[in-house]
């Protein structure tokens, strides 16, 4: 589904030069469940916003279901992002003018569906997370347990093929956190692929593979189940 | 996909509560000002609009040039329209317009049974004036209207003034209880504002005297022609020269003169139209362009505050535009959301302004004594009109907003502390720059204009405007007895000379050719203006023999013997010795030539606005014998003692109504005459003050909400130096210190650009204050300290804080 060669990352500023990611090969299969973890600063999050086709690499090859798409414009990034990549922050990224029914409903805004289907699959994925009862109240009346069931429905509504989760447990107290991960083996399960950066070790024993990253490079790949 | 973006926008406003206030309310006084703005223009343009030809009526203009001086008049010799009308097919249709009380007086008194009515709208002119002016009667028709000598047309008003109910048709009435008319026809009002609304007119025939009417020079009337369909007006006006060439030339030769006619559309009269005689003051062009500038200056800068404000609070929303481009919005929605609520605002501010408008108006018009209407109801196309315009406004101020914000790159913005507002400061500091570079130069603007007006007003006229009454003489017996009047009243001890003229100060002053000696004997053409006093005119208006002696009842007894020239005709005329010098005045029938002697010299006064340049004066003497056929313009002016000025006045009245039972004395104060000249200037800078007023406030709210979104975003600044001992002020200082640095940079622009248009401005003036220094420091103050006052309220604030409340954020 993913695969990468010799990607690199360098962020510039007028003095200092920053290798992010440096020559990562990795590949991803269709409903694998991955963890990547590593200290602050490492990459992990930049290999995410590659793979979620946020951004560009600056050389490298990046194969997305087998097309080799590192210098798409962004335009172009977008249209192939929608509908096909779900997305799971840390700090919930919820829109604090929306209510929670139509911050699930933002992702199927772009993808010209009619309002009836809209409606129907919003509903259906807060009933699945439990905050159907929910739906008219703004994010800042919930928990994080909340908000965070929320951004994985938003995720999950447009029933995409991957979802890249950056610590989605990093906010939540233990919990939360464990009910979160249920949910994400419990769409793995189903088919889905996912990337997940995490440091919780014992989050990461929920995936199928860890790969571990030091200053952009990967240092340790652990297959932990095979399919 | 709208209503969500209508949502959306509608709960940002509600939670930027202050920012959303700040942002309608300097769009809606904007947009307030613009309306008012608009309104009067559009009052402006509408003048003469009504008539159905209004396309193809023009006036004839005349340019006199009296070897080298020339004068513009909007009136013309007698004959020129009626023999135009036979020899160019072009012509339709011409009338002839003109006072009745003298050629240019259009004010009469009408007497109906013991009831006097005022009219300022009365005239003579020819059988075919409705061809032309085309308007509904109510009673009898055109052609009847014409058909006698005496007869009288009037508007259904003036009607009514008169008759009350009584039926006007076939009344008679007398004009000035000399001439009795009949009146024929009764014509609708005046549908519409034009430059000459008249109320009642009268044949033509039954006004002058068949031998005036061939005359080729001087005794001008007003002529205005109706043109053909498809004629062209430069193609007639090709033809003017050689039609001088024939009818005009042998007269003006005689005179050294030369006249050059032209066409002026109708439609253009009012507002560009500033020719010697015009019937009523016309409106002026400039002030149309400067307030339309103003007007676009104020929505600039509301526009401005959006921008600014919207852009510098942009880090509130780059989180959400970076959702939105992660689950795979593209650029152009995110655009349209951000114009949406941007023309939201806009549309709620343009609408309150529609409001605020229509309750300021009767305000607007006491300021600017215009008559401007404004309903609603009936003028739906304002409803429409200010849709349009909040959508304009709200795209303005929003496109750029919208861009900026919707350039946002998803990976940054997603990081809670990668952006700060610092995006885009530049763009916001040139802004803040525009805003009170305008603000400075219309500080500027308005001080100059008052300081202009003050010079005007309080410059040395050459005679004593102050405490003199200007009583108008109406009646044939107080005329024989005014030698007796005088004595009478001077009797008084309040009352400190009397003296009769011709001519009010403050009102224009005929002027033709006069044929004057020069220093080597011979005569010579020069235009010239005419005054005509008696005796104790020098003395009672304060003025001041330079050379010579006044007129004295010792050497003269009529009035052919002698005349005064002020001394801008001595420099003119180039004497070096004025005493003596011969006037010639007229030749008799049996060819014998009379001349005037100049006895004496008139130190130079202003008889009318500083605006215009000095010309020389001859003034004549007014006997105590002399009868006049034009009383209209025969004053008696009274000097009196400031003291017990209301009880003078009242004294002055008393002593009036015995001389002349049937009226009730009409009088003006010489210096109030004199004032009224300069109430469109007094208007203009009251507008002016209000809107530069208004231009501050507008911008003062701007910088108000970005002071108050930089100290809220230096929160841990102000915390952390205050943690290491800064004082509050020093805070204050640091904060205020860069939006000082942006005002002084607004002065250096704004005074150049002020300096060059108020150079021009003032070049108006034949006599003008000087553009001093200190209006520049003054104006760049003012902003400064409002400027900063402004700011200071925040970050006083902010400075105020707790160290600790402002650490905690982090």
């Amino acid at each position: 589904m993913l695969k990468t060669k010799d990607l690199m990352k360098i962020y510039r500023t007028e003095e200092v030069e920053t290798t992010a990611l440096n020559g990562i090969n990795v590949e991803i299969a269709e409903g694998e469940f991955v963890a990547i973890m590593g200290p602050s600063g490492c990459g992990k999050s930049t290999l995410l916003n590659i793979a979620g086709l946020l951004d560009n690499p600056t050389s490298g090859e990046f194969y997305f279901f087998g097309d080799e798409i590192s210098q798409l414009k962004e335009r172009q990034r977008t249209n192939l992002r929608k509908g096909n990549i779900g997305f799971i922050f840390q700090s919930f990224n919820l829109i604090d003018e929306l209510t929670v029914y139509e911050n699930v409903e933002l992702p199927l805004l772009y993808l010209k569906m009619s309002s009836a289907e809209r409606k129907r699959r919003v509903s259906e994925v807060l009933d699945r997370m439990r905050i159907a009862h929910r739906r008219n109240h703004f994010p800042q009346q919930l928990s994080g347990g909340q908000q965070q069931r929320v951004a994985v429905a938003r995720s999950v509504v447009t029933t995409p093929k991957l979802i890249l989760a950056d610590e989605p447990t990093g906010n939540l107290d233990s919990a939360h956190g464990e009910e979160v991960m249920d949910l994400l083996t419990q769409l793995n399960e189903e088919g889905t692929t996912i990337v997940m950066v995490t440091h919780s070790p014992s989050h990461a024993e929920y995936a199928h593979r860890i790969i571990q990253l030091f200053d952009g490079h990967i240092v340790t790949e652990n297959i932990r189940k095979l399919l | 996909m709208l209503q969500k973006f209508v949502i959306i926008a509608l709960r940002n406003i509600r939670r930027q509560k202050f920012y959303s206030i700040l942002n309608i309310l300097g769009l809606a006084i904007g947009v307030t000002c613009c309306m008012l703005i608009v309104l009067y223009i559009q009052t402006e343009l509408s003048y003469d609009n009504f008539y159905d030809n209004a396309d193809r009526i023009f006036r004839l203009n005349n340019e006199n040039d009296m070897g080298g001086k020339i004068d513009k008049y909007c009136n013309a010799p007698r004959p020129i329209s009626p023999t135009m009308k036979e020899i160019y097919p072009e012509i339709l249709e011409s009338t002839r317009v003109c006072g009745v009380n003298g050629l240019y007086t259009h004010r009469a008194n009408l007497y109906f049974e013991e009831k006097a009515v005022l009219t300022d709208q009365i005239f003579a002119v020819d059988s075919t004036f409705f061809d032309v002016f085309n308007n509904e009667f109510i009673e009898g028709c055109a052609e009847e209207a014409f058909s006698q000598q005496n007869a009288i047309i009037i508007s259904e008003s003036l009607a009514k003034r008169i008759f009350g109910d009584e039926d006007p048709y076939q009344k008679t009435i007398s004009i000035e209880n000399a001439f009795d008319l009949v009146v024929t026809a009764v014509f609708k009002d005046l549908p519409g504002r034009t430059h000459f609304p008249y109320e009642a007119l009268i044949p033509w025939i039954g006004a002058y005297r068949p031998g005036e009417e061939n005359v080729w020079y001087g005794w001008q009337v007003y002529h205005y022609f109706l043109l053909e369909d498809d004629a062209d007006p430069a193609d007639m006006e090709a033809k003017f020269p050689e039609f001088y060439e024939t009818y005009m030339k042998e007269t003006y030769d005689r005179i050294n003169g030369h006249s050059t006619l032209s066409l002026q559309p109708l439609k253009s009269i009012r507002l560009h139209s500033k020719l010697v005689w015009e019937m009523y003051p016309n409106g002026d062009i400039a002030n149309l362009y400067i307030f339309s500038i103003i007007a676009v200056f104020l929505l600039l800068i509301a526009c401005i505050n959006y921008i600014n404000l919207a852009t510098a609070r942009s880090v509130r929303r780059s989180r959400e535009v970076g959702l939105r481009k992660v689950f795979g919005s593209q650029r152009g929605p995110l655009i349209n959301q951000f114009l949406v609520e941007s023309v939201l605002m806009s549309l709620t501010g343009a609408f309150l302004a529609l409001v605020a408008a229509e309750l300021l108006l009767p305000a607007f018009n006491s300021i600017t004594s215009l008559d401007v209407k404004f309903n609603l109801i009936q003028n739906l196309e304002y409803l429409f009109g200010t849709f349009l315009l909040g959508l304009f406004i709200g795209i303005v101020a929003g496109i750029y907003p919208a861009f900026f914000l919707s350039r946002f790159n998803p990976v940054h913005t997603l990081k809670s502390d990668s952006i700060k507002g610092v995006k885009g400061a530049l763009f916001r500091k040139v802004l803040i720059i525009v805003q009170f570079s305008i603000s400075i130069a219309m500080i500027i603007g308005t001080l100059l204009v008052i300081k202009q007006l003050l010079y005007a007003k309080n410059k040395d006229l050459g005679f004593n405007k102050e405490y003199v009454m200007a009583v108008t003489i109406r009646d044939q017996d107080v005329e024989n007895r005014i030698q007796t009047i005088k004595q009478e009243l001077t009797s008084y001890p309040n009352i400190i000379s009397a003296a009769i003229s011709f001519n009010m100060p403050g009102t224009t002053f005929n002027r033709s050719p006069a044929t004057v000696e020069n220093n080597e004997g011979a005569f010579e053409q020069a235009s010239c203006q005419f005054m005509q006093i008696d005796y104790e005119y020098i003395e009672t208006m304060e003025m001041e023999i330079v050379e010579g002696r006044n007129f004295s009842r010792d050497h003269e007894n009529s009035w052919i013997q002698s005349v005064l020239v002020n001394q801008a005709a001595v420099k003119k005329f180039g004497w070096d010795e004025p005493i003596g010098k011969r006037v010639f005045n007229f030749e008799d029938s049996l060819g014998t030539r009379y001349y005037l002697d100049v006895v004496g010299v008139v130190k130079d006064f202003h008889p009318n606005s500083v605006r215009q340049e000095l010309h020389p004066i001859l003034i004549y003497l007014i006997t105590d014998d002399m009868q006049y056929r034009y009383r209209e313009n025969l004053r008696l002016f009274i000097r009196i003692k400031k003291e017990n000025l209301s009880q003078t006045v009242g004294l002055i009245r008393d002593k009036w109504n015995e001389y002349d039972p049937d009226d009730p004395m009409r009088y003006v104060f010489v210096d109030e005459q004199l004032d009224s000249l300069y109430r469109a200037e007094e208007k203009l800078i009251t507008l002016f003050g209000y809107f530069t007023f208004i231009t501050i406030f507008i911008a003062c709210l701007g910088l108000f909400g970005l002071a108050s979104f930089t100290a809220e975003q230096r929160t841990k600044e102000i915390g952390i130096r205050k943690v290491l001992g800064s004082s509050i002020l020093q805070i204050t200082c640091l904060l205020s210190k860069d939006y000082a640095k942006l005002i002084l940079l607004s002065c250096i622009i704004a005074c150049p650009v002020a300096y060059w248009a108020m150079s021009k401005w003032l070049q108006n003036f034949a006599y003008r204050t000087g553009i001093s220094y200190w209006i520049f420091l003054v104006s760049g103050g003012t902003a400064l300290l409002i400027a900063l006052i402004t700011v200071s309220v925040q970050t006083i604030k902010a400075a105020n804080t707790n160290p600790v409340e402002a650490l905690k954020y982090e």
